[in-house]
């Protein structure tokens, strides 16, 4: 039993090393991408236990939770969060829907369908800082914008001379924010949901529409319930590029008048105050919450969801 | 499946108000780059120019420092080479994320070693760490290796944020595929690497293509971790080069416009040869 043991040991050994041989190609791509994802959060995790701020680079230590204490008593940084998933709760959820109707209508055959497809995708294309500063001078602009020139156009046409003309990024910051936004990601979400409806049983949906079923049924418990996964991988992506989102925030505000999301904060941190370890506690925390509140919203989701199709 | 007439005019007249929506504010983007600044700033605001000129494009690209800019000056040439830094940056940075990203996505796929599921996840969880997050960790790990204001640097950093993304959707993809071919490749005597060249490869082609696309768009797209980054002509993009035609008290509309435009362009060509696969990654990546 015992050399029986031995044998199975030592093959294991020498089957061991062979895998490893026949896997050593593709190790230092792994490795590379392991150094070089995690090497910044491990980084970042370092600094903010440190007090290290570059205008007083003498006093460079450990601190332990004070960063912490900071950056959860700090006022600002609550606003910030609070904003942040305002934004970003906004912005996907107007631009799922709004992708969703569009991807429905486009569904359908119709004359052009390819060319207003690919029109479609544009507003995705464009740079994403380019869009922000796109929509602060050439529409929002009070005087010369495309909105006031529009609102202008239709008093002119009822004969008023006295159009109202609003400055639109004063009188509604956040919402020209998501406003410009939700114009860029919609194309994004049209397409993934586009892609799902393509994926749709036809011929169980035409057999539904031979048994009677309506339009409005076929939607709510046929297209709804096979479109999920494609919503929830529209809202994770979404999600994840509009949290972090600091382009728009510092072109069209520059994160004055409520709209500093925690990229920006956190810029500022970095730029203005230079205080690294507050900063990079800020990141961590950041970190956490996302985690927590990505977990939760994916479970609460999905359960939602478990429930819908198993009524 | 009939329609009435009624529903049909009501779809047709749907459908072009979204398709203005998604396209009057590039519209007006082309336009204001084809205006002069005096057409531009008229009251009431006007939808197409007077007279169309290519004068911003000019300056833009030939570089002026007179008053035609209004104010704001435009270097002679460095929109030419911020373009040209966003480039090279781009297809640096794709090439090595699609080298890195395939190859480990398929090894996560398809190989058998110790730590695997914790190398996975450790990996995929950092696409939900937020880029901002780390920035201040980048800048000093830049700093030690001397990468500030180099394009090395910002393509280093590309890679680091962008591969988990495209190793899960790769990871994804290889699932998918049948694993016969490869098996039968294997046993017929073909080392791993060859299987993986010959037969694997071959059969990611549309998966490929999509994933570049998406991988030229974010990266052509990024403007914090450039704007941290980079400080002069030497690797500063066109993304970073693009707000700074802001001017403090005047705007020289047409100018940011059509640098605007021109941004536009490389990545709509991209999407444009690649949009078939793009639509077929997506239904295949869930």
């Amino acid at each position: 039993m015992t050399t029986s043991a031995a044998t199975a040991r030592s093959g294991d050994v020498l089957r061991r090393s062979a895998d490893w041989a026949r896997r050593a190609p593709l190790l230092p791509a792994l490795i590379f991408t392991i150094v070089v994802t995690q090497l910044p959060f491990v980084v970042t995790l370092i600094v903010s236990f440190m007090d290290w701020n570059a205008y007083y680079p003498d006093e460079r230590g450990f601190t332990g939770l004070t960063n912490y204490k900071r950056v959860l008593t700090d006022v600002n940084m609550r606003d910030a969060i609070l904003t942040t998933v305002l934004l970003t709760v906004t912005v996907v959820l107007v631009s799922l829907f709004l992708g969703l109707v569009i991807a429905l209508l486009l569904d359908r055959k119709f004359i052009g369908r390819g060319a207003v497809r690919t029109m479609m995708i544009t507003p995705f294309l464009v740079v994403p800082v380019a869009a922000a500063l796109l929509w602060k001078h050439a529409l929002f602009n009070p005087e010369y914008g495309l909105l006031n020139g529009m609102i202008t156009a239709v008093w002119r046409l009822f004969g008023s001379d006295h159009p109202p003309q609003p400055d639109w990024i004063s009188t509604m910051p956040l919402v020209s924010v998501e406003t410009a936004l939700i114009w860029q990601w919609t194309p994004f979400m049209m397409l993934i949901l586009l892609a799902g409806l393509q994926g749709r049983p036809l011929d169980v949906i035409e057999a539904a529409r031979i048994d009677g079923a309506g339009s409005w049924q076929i939607f709510r418990y046929m297209t709804f319930p096979h479109l999920r996964q494609y919503l929830e991988l529209g809202a994770l992506l979404g999600s994840i590029y509009i949290v972090q989102n600091f382009d728009a925030v510092f072109t069209i505000t520059s994160g004055g008048l409520g709209t500093a999301n925690l990229p920006y904060t956190i810029y500022q941190t970095f730029y203005q105050a230079h205080d690294y370890g507050r900063a990079s506690a800020a990141g961590v925390v950041v970190v956490i919450g996302t985690i927590i509140i990505a977990t939760f919203a994916l479970r609460t989701v999905s359960s939602l969801f478990r429930e819908e199709t198993s009524r | 499946m009939t329609r009435s007439p009624a529903a049909q005019l009501v779809r047709t007249v749907v459908i072009s108000a979204i398709v203005l929506w998604s396209l009057a504010p590039i519209g007006i983007g082309v336009a204001t780059s084809l205006s002069t600044q005096a057409d531009v700033q008229e009251i009431p605001a006007h939808w197409l120019p007077h007279h169309a000129t290519l004068d911003a494009y000019r300056s833009l690209l030939g570089g002026t420092g007179d008053s035609r800019a209004g104010g704001t000056v435009s270097e002679s040439g460095a929109f030419a080479h911020a373009m040209w830094n966003s480039a090279s940056i781009t297809l640096m940075s794709t090439l090595a994320i699609l080298c890195v990203a395939i190859s480990a996505g398929y090894a996560f796929a398809r190989l058998r070693f110790p730590g695997r599921g914790a190398l996975f996840w450790a990996i995929v969880a950092t696409i939900v760490v937020p880029v901002f997050t780390v920035v201040i960790a980048l800048f000093g790990l830049m700093a030690d290796a001397h990468l500030i204001d180099r394009k090395l640097g910002l393509v280093l950093v590309f890679v680091s944020t962008t591969t988990p993304l495209a190793m899960w959707l790769v990871c994804n993809y290889v699932k998918g595929l049948p694993a016969e071919p490869e098996e039968a490749a294997l046993i017929d005597g073909c080392t791993r690497w060859q299987a993986f060249w010959h037969v694997v490869l071959p059969q990611m082609r549309s998966g490929i293509a999509a994933l570049s696309a998406i991988v030229v768009l974010s990266v052509w797209g990024e403007f914090l971790i450039p704007l941290l980054l980079t400080s002069t002509s030497a690797s500063k993009p066109v993304t970073v080069l693009i707000p700074e035609y802001v001017g403090k008290y005047t705007t020289n509309y047409p100018l940011l416009a059509a640098a605007g435009v021109l941004a536009l362009l490389p990545p709509a060509v991209v999407a444009l040869v690649l949009n078939r696969h793009i639509r077929g990654m997506l239904s295949g990546s869930s």
